[in-house]
């Protein structure tokens, strides 16, 4: 769990915007892979 | 190229969209924007044919998608900003039905479905009555269905309404990749930095 200001979460974890916050707290799936699977899926 | 010329439609002689003229050219993502009531929706309903306009008309390459608008409507994927699916319907069941409706061949479809289902996070519950899916999980379905059939034309009203963060982050790079393919996508929303994020190109109602 993070709980700060989003300005000092920034400074602290090095990542300019929200979205990176999200990615690094939650150490997210691939986003691009996964988006890279869909469309093969698509395309089948 | 998809071609929108003077639109317009009127309910009960009362204009709700006047005059919408613009092209989506293939591998751009135009984002539609405009105040509640502008009239967005029902832009897209005319687009893809559920609504008749009142004046104006699409054109697909050329020729007016009247003159063939199951051809047209085939190439067309939909997701609709409000996620009303068949709720006595399992998710998997749904997505059958779009699939067979689309005429998809069943071992195609049956691994298309499963693929889908896994990778937006929604297996362990594809057997559950979509009455019981929160709003994120049936824009999910709305999703999948939506991409079935590799359409090459997507039209999306509010496609993040209720989805979680990463499911987001993975239709931003998906709609990027489907660009890049050279297809067409229609990005309606009221959130601008989302169409900031997402879109090439934007038309502003007003």
């Amino acid at each position: 769990m993070a709980h700060d200001s989003i300005e000092h979460l920034r400074a602290s974890m090095h990542e300019s915007s929200l979205e990176g916050i999200f990615g690094q707290l939650t150490q997210e799936q691939n986003h691009r892979g996964v988006a890279d699977h869909i469309l093969e899926v698509m395309q089948a | 190229m998809l071609e929108v010329c003077a639109l317009t439609k009127r309910f009960s002689g009362i204009p709700v969209v006047e005059d919408v003229s613009f092209t989506l050219q293939p591998g751009e993502i135009l984002g539609y924007v405009g105040p509640n009531g502008a009239g967005k929706t029902t832009t897209v309903k005319m687009i893809i044919g559920l609504l008749e306009p009142s004046e104006g008309q699409v054109r697909s390459q050329g020729r007016s998608v009247i003159e063939d608008l199951p051809r047209f409507q085939a190439r067309i994927g939909y997701v609709p900003e409000e996620p009303h699916l068949y709720p006595h319907l399992s998710g998997r069941e749904y997505l059958q039905l779009a699939g067979r409706l689309r005429g998809l061949p069943r071992p195609i479809l049956e691994f298309k479905i499963d693929e889908f289902l896994r990778l937006f996070s929604l297996w362990e519950d594809r057997h559950g009555p979509v009455s019981a899916y929160s709003k994120g999980m049936r824009q999910k379905i709305l999703l999948s269905a939506a991409l079935l059939h590799n359409p090459d034309l997507l039209i999306l009203d509010e496609p993040l309404s209720g989805l979680d963060v990463t499911t987001a982050l993975v239709l931003r790079e998906l709609l990027e990749s489907l660009a890049a393919q050279g297809r067409m996508i229609l990005y309606s929303s009221h959130v601008l930095d989302v169409l900031e994020k997402v879109c090439s190109q934007v038309l502003i109602l007003c």
